[in-house]
């Protein structure tokens, strides 16, 4: 016993930090990070003047979109502006770096080589505002991807024309909301075949009445969002012919809010219908589960889904579902503040939850850090859903105060070990994931077409980012991408399951929403281990209708229609 | 930069005093460095208690007190890395105090830095065996860490020598959720909720387990104690923590704590933290904005006034200070300047609910009926479930006799039920009434009736009884 605990004193005399545990660099780092090589060049821009308006510190989002149809992944991405024209700026717009958001058109195809041209001008998407979020999806069913974009101020709806131009249709369709909004998606909540759309609001912060907060020493800095009001969030239900209707008061998303960051659309409850969960900052989460009648119904409390596993609402801001112990439903993970851990709520597959963040040790492993964009993927396609985590403070962190700007944190890459719980292998991952910056928004997609998922990352006053993902493709995959005919030409709301002999079935769902501003591949991605063997697909349409097509080659991209599987499994 | 006294003394670096201790019994030790502590941008109260710290370190680099009183005083506003150094220093200064190595666990604990807590709170036990606090945050850290089978034997280890420990019931039952065994979890939180019965977490808890094990009705009553008691914990005592607590200056947990109190109607304890909070930091504008509205509702316009003065003082833009004020004044009659004071919240904040609702009464009495009901409507699109904002605009398009559209606002004031219920309830009925709907109008009149009678409204009860009245002598002739 004396010697145990002799041991311990030294422990504790010796000192400790709370750096990661050094793991053995691998000979290949897992990410690489390209941006600047492939030619993404951009610097995110908060415009701040030592106001410290909320708005500049809560970032920008990043979208992988396919928008020209050729087969590969380009990125759009959001910039800032100053809220105090006139100001002295804290930090200088950076030379070169254009004003307003910025699209990306990626040249994989036809060149075979990764590289981004920026074509903002060209398509008309140089929206220059305080940009936010932005969410993809084809809302005319006219096989182009369109984008709808969320600002601190007016949010704008592009319609992509389909040669390599887009119109802004906001006041056509009817989808402007002025205030502060956030994330939104794209969803087919009443089974009609066209996306309607629901836009998060934040806070009823505005410029002239920022608020002046301090932190524990009284240092000026942002301020909480218990400073300002929640503010309700927008459904509008597509009614065709590029017209949306404001259903928010009708289908009762109003019956309940709070300052909104983090959105995601998935079928919780297993009943086929699509649902939302909503993450609050500060305030309590929603779980709004579709009663098929063009109504919602908030049943995060009873559901266990508005709290953490202590009861307490957190600072939630990147939400993501996925099913990561692989029972065919979708869990969730949401991201909160520092010293609060990251909830991660299992679901039973009849949409109620438990929060087993600690039974999985990431609660001890998201506490020393603020998560925005988070994503469930299988970066080393082993079948289990692993999680990147993009961190950055919100307010000044006593270890960096005096620092120019002191909110800088790493981001985390966390495996999935199932019954073992998840890992810290951020160590493994190469000097990518060493960067401390002040990152927000991340979207996730296979941006080199090699079989794995990459990741692009979007900071706050920083640059993006680009983690090529060199190591995940090791291992079998397949890709697929589906076209509806019946239902939402991008089948946003499908669920895929890769049926496989004697091991648990893979479910994956077709969404572009998840993370923190930003928007996804809708291409859906399996890992699938050590086999390449042909493997079976069942499709379950947003509509309902279930799909069979058998003996699909892995290691290859399969594009895949409504109508042409088979009824039955065999 | 100008390197003035007053901006050396801001820079507290104290890398000199960087001195080797060789005198462990074990091991020879080197003190750690104390931090380096930028104090430029303290408030001058911190600033002020911090400096006086480091000055009497600085005087007596090897005394333990004096490093672990400035560890505390670092932990007192928050600031758990330099805190962390200075315990360190004071643990190996004076490795017989259980104090530093339990200041130290919290600390290193606040920053999710779970394996060195764990440490500092084995050796806190080992110096101090019966300190039920440094037991507790050892068996949460190791939970938290993911040592379950240890965190549960520590647990149990408390509850052999405090059998009546709500806390330590409750933390056994999460390590044994987390490790699958719910049914003993809902034993042990049932225990917690036994020994302290507003415990809501620990009703919380048992929601989830009675969620997952079918019992939907028992997890439904849970919830319901839950959210009566959120806040509710069982009383616990750490008097080592308690020192750090008397340290502290941090205005904003006095404002966080105000705005606690007013919500439990605890105002002129509300009225006190808010002012507490401004002697330690007179730039809180927030706190005069708090103000307004606490003198305004104890009966002192005056000192509201004053209030309102002092924060347009500091910042003209405060929305929330023109918008307590205007209610201020609209409560003193002065309809016109609180129209006004309602225009100014808006010009800073157009999507106020409150002053668009108050703007709208004011336009109302000015007969500007139109008018007000679009500002009820703006303030209901910015508030929605704003059941007094829902009042007003029934109120409003009852006098236009659109009473279809009044009785769907005034279905929307039903709930929560409070004590408003029974007059938004009475409000319907009569809607129902002038409608021509009496059996609709005669079941809500009784609904009011039952609901004010049982809370004791005898003046509304009256009313609602002379109502009946009316409606029957009506239907007589």
């Amino acid at each position: 016993m004396r010697g145990i605990l002799l041991s311990a004193a030294f422990v504790l005399l010796s000192g400790c930090t709370h750096d990661r545990t050094p793991s053995p660099e691998p000979a290949t780092p897992l990410f690489r990070e390209v941006a600047s090589e492939t030619g993404l060049n951009f610097q995110h821009f908060i415009g701040a003047t030592g106001e410290f308006y909320m708005p500049e510190i809560m970032g920008a989002g990043v979208a992988l979109l396919d928008y020209d149809n050729d087969g590969d992944l380009d990125i759009y991405v959001l910039q800032g502006t100053t809220l105090n024209p006139g100001g002295k700026l804290t930090f200088p717009k950076p030379a070169g770096q254009p004003s307003g958001n910025r699209l990306f058109r990626n040249d994989l195809i036809p060149t075979g080589k990764l590289h981004f041209t920026d074509v903002t001008d060209t398509a008309g998407v140089g929206y220059s505002g305080y940009g936010m979020g932005v969410a993809t999806g084809d809302y005319d069913n006219d096989g182009f991807v369109d984008l709808y974009i969320t600002n601190f101020g007016h949010n704008v709806l592009f319609h992509n024309n389909g040669n390599g131009t887009f119109t802004d249709v906001t006041r056509a369709a009817g989808v402007d909301d002025p205030r502060w909004s956030t994330s939104a998606t794209f969803l087919d909540y009443d089974r009609d075949g066209d996306l309607d759309l629901f836009v998060l609001n934040y806070l009823d912060f505005h410029t002239a009445g920022n608020k002046k907060c301090y932190g524990p020493t009284g240092e000026l800095d942002y301020c909480s969002p218990r400073a300002y009001s929640g503010v309700p969030s927008k459904l509008f239900r597509n009614d065709g012919g590029g017209r949306f209707t404001d259903v928010s008061v009708k289908a009762g998303i109003t019956a309940a809010y709070g300052p909104g960051l983090g959105v995601v659309a998935a079928d919780f409850n297993g009943d086929g219908w699509i649902d939302l969960y909503v993450a609050n900052d500060g305030a309590p989460n929603i779980l709004w589960l579709n009663r098929k009648d063009g109504t919602f119904e908030n049943t995060a409390l009873m559901a266990g889904a508005a709290y953490d596993d202590d009861g307490s609402p957190k600072a939630g801001m990147g939400v993501a579902a996925g099913d990561f112990d692989n029972n065919g439903s979708e869990d969730l993970i949401v991201l909160n503040l520092l010293r609060e851990g990251c909830s991660v709520l299992r679901n039973n597959g009849k949409g109620e939850f438990q929060d087993v963040a600690l039974r999985l040790k990431l609660g001890s492993a998201t506490f020393p850090y603020t998560g925005f964009g988070v994503g469930w993927f299988d970066y080393d396609n082993d079948g289990r859903l692993d999680l990147f985590l993009a961190n950055g403070a919100v307010t000044v962190l006593e270890q960096l105060r005096g620092k120019p700007y002191p909110f800088q944190q790493p981001n985390l890459l966390l495996r999935n070990g199932g019954e073992d719980g998840f890992s810290d292998v951020s160590g493994l991952a190469g000097p990518a994931l060493a960067l401390k910056e002040v990152s927000r928004g991340a979207a996730f997609g296979d941006i080199d077409n090699d079989g794995d998922i990459d990741i692009v990352v979007s900071n706050n006053n920083g640059p993006l980012r680009l983690l090529l993902n060199d190591g995940g493709s090791r291992q079998a995959w397949l890709e697929v991408s589906l076209r509806g005919t019946r239902d939402n030409r991008q089948a946003l709301g499908a669920r895929l399951a890769v049926l496989r002999e004697g091991k648990p079935t893979l479910w994956r769902r077709v969404h572009t929403d998840s993370s923190y501003l930003s928007a996804s591949d809708p291409r859906v991605h399996f890992g699938l281990g050590s086999s390449t063997k042909a493997v079976d697909l069942m499709v379950v349409w947003p509509g309902g209708q279930t799909e069979y097509w058998q003996k699909l080659s892995t290691g290859t991209q399969h594009t895949i229609q409504q109508g042409q599987g088979r009824p039955n499994a065999k | 930069m100008n390197w003035s006294v007053g901006k050396w003394r801001a820079v507290v670096s104290c890398l000199a005093m960087a001195v080797v201790l060789a005198t462990s019994c074990t091991k020879p030790q080197a003190l750690p460095d104390l931090p380096s502590i930028e104090t430029a941008t303290f408030t001058p109260a911190v600033r002020r208690q911090v400096e006086s710290a480091v000055a009497a370190v600085r005087a007596k680099p090897r005394d333990a007190a004096l490093n672990g009183r400035l560890g505390m005083t670092l932990h007192a506003n928050s600031q758990f890395v330099s805190a962390e150094s200075c315990y360190r220093r004071a643990h190996l200064l004076e490795r017989s105090s259980s104090a530093w190595a339990y200041y130290l666990g919290v600390v290193l604990s606040e920053q999710g830095k779970y394996q060195p807590a764990v440490t500092a709170f084995t050796e806190t036990l080992r110096l101090r065996p019966d300190y039920l606090p440094a037991e507790l945050h050892l068996a949460r850290d190791l939970a938290s860490q993911g040592q379950l089978p240890e965190s549960r034997k520590a647990y149990e280890r408390i509850l052999r020598n405090h059998a009546d420990d709500a806390t330590a019931y409750y933390g056994l039952g999460r390590v044994l959720a987390a490790s699958g065994d719910t049914e003993d979890a809902a034993k042990s939180y049932q225990r917690a909720c036994e020994l302290f019965p507003a415990y809501g977490v620990a009703h919380y808890a048992l929601a989830g387990l009675d969620r997952s094990s079918g019992k939907p009705q028992e997890a439904q009553k849970h919830l319901v104690e839950y959210q009566r008691h959120m806040q509710d914990v069982p009383p616990f005592e750490d008097p080592l923590l308690s020192e750090i607590r008397k340290l502290r200056t941090d205005p904003q947990e006095l404002l966080a704590r105000s705005i606690e109190l007013d919500q439990s109607g605890k105002v002129e304890q509300a009225l006190a933290a808010n002012e507490e909070a401004l002697s330690i930091d007179p730039r809180l504008a927030q706190a005069h904005v708090n103000l307004i509205s606490l003198y305004a509702r104890l009966g002192q316009p005056g000192k509201a006034e004053d209030h309102y003065r002092a924060a347009i003082a500091i910042d003209p833009n405060l929305a929330d200070a023109h918008y307590n004020y205007g209610v201020l004044l609209f409560s003193q009659a002065k309809r016109s300047d609180a129209k006004t004071a309602f225009l100014r919240t808006l010009e800073i904040n157009p999507n106020h609910p409150g002053a668009h609702n108050n703007l709208g009464l004011a336009l109302e009495q000015e007969g500007r009926v139109a008018e007000a009901i679009q500002q009820y409507r703006i303030a209901i699109e910015n508030r929605p479930g704003y059941r007094l904002a829902h009042y007003h605009l029934g109120r409003a398009l009852a006098n236009l006799r659109r009473y279809d559209e009044a009785i769907q606002e005034f279905k929307s004031t039903l709930t929560p039920e409070d004590q408003n219920t029974p007059t938004y309830t009475y409000a319907l009925a009569i809607a129902y009434a002038r409608s021509g709907d009496s059996p609709a109008a005669n079941r809500y009149f009784q609904k009011a009736h039952q609901e004010a009678s049982a809370l004791g409204q005898s003046n509304l009860v009256a009313s609602i009884e002379n109502a009946l009245r009316t409606m029957a002598g009506s239907r007589a002739r």
